[in-house]
């Protein structure tokens, strides 16, 4: 049987994706976005919106927030539509709403300064980071 | 290519006695880098070659299906996927 497989093996293989960058995937950029909102949630929180002094840094915490919101969605797109395949849904038959939620949490962040939706969404992201490297093993 | 080609597919390749035509598939040179084949799907032919896209949408964005390709790369069209066994057929 492995004889006949080796016969029949394709002498060429010819690919189908994108150049250079596919197949590099990793949810850890996602990680590292959610982390950075949770902590200008925190920072946002401890400043005094009145004194003058720490209104710049105020608006500071809330763009760098609104930007790693919406990195955090962007990271969870790519995974969502080009890394997992349908081979992966058959295992993780959850897999398309924790994405949906997930996107959802980003968008919730990047409108509020909201503690439990920074750590909802630490938690979302951490739950896909855990099936992607289930998936790699 | 999902969901006509996934990854691992075993496809028997014939020659390109004629040129292709719009929707077919074709195995080609990777204009980007010499001696990497690519199968994608004929989009239009021009009088100088042809313009090839992707199935899935993720992989539009692929340098070599912008532009014309000239037939010169184009090297044959898949005409069986003989594994796995589960997907054998003509892949369209």
């Amino acid at each position: 049987m492995l004889a006949l497989t080796r016969l029949l093996a394709p002498r060429l293989t010819a690919h189908a994706h994108c150049d250079v960058p596919c197949g590099i995937y990793d949810p850890s950029t996602a990680k590292i976005a959610a982390d950075t909102v949770a902590k200008m949630v925190e920072k946002i929180t401890a400043i005094d919106p009145k004194n003058n002094a720490d209104r710049n840094t105020l608006v500071r915490c809330i763009q760098v927030k609104e930007e790693h919101a919406q990195i955090c969605k962007k990271e969870l797109l790519i995974l969502w539509s080009d890394y997992f395949k349908p081979e992966h849904l058959e295992k993780y038959p959850k897999l398309h709403d924790t994405f949906w939620k997930a996107a959802k949490l980003c968008s919730k962040n990047k409108q509020n300064v909201d503690a439990q939706a920074a750590a909802d969404l630490q938690a979302a992201v951490k739950e896909i980071s855990d099936i992607f490297w289930a998936t790699k093993k | 290519m999902e969901p006509v080609l996934r990854d691992g597919d075993w496809l028997v390749v014939a020659a390109l006695r004629r040129p292709p035509r719009a929707g077919e598939l074709v195995v080609l040179d990777d204009p980007l880098a010499p001696g990497r084949l690519l199968v994608k799907r004929v989009r239009d032919v021009t009088t100088s070659g042809v313009r090839v896209g992707s199935d899935a949408s993720e992989h539009a964005g692929h340098l070599a299906e912008r532009g014309v390709i000239p037939l010169s790369l184009v090297h044959g069209r898949p005409v069986l996927r003989y594994a796995p066994l589960a997907r054998v057929g003509i892949p369209r």
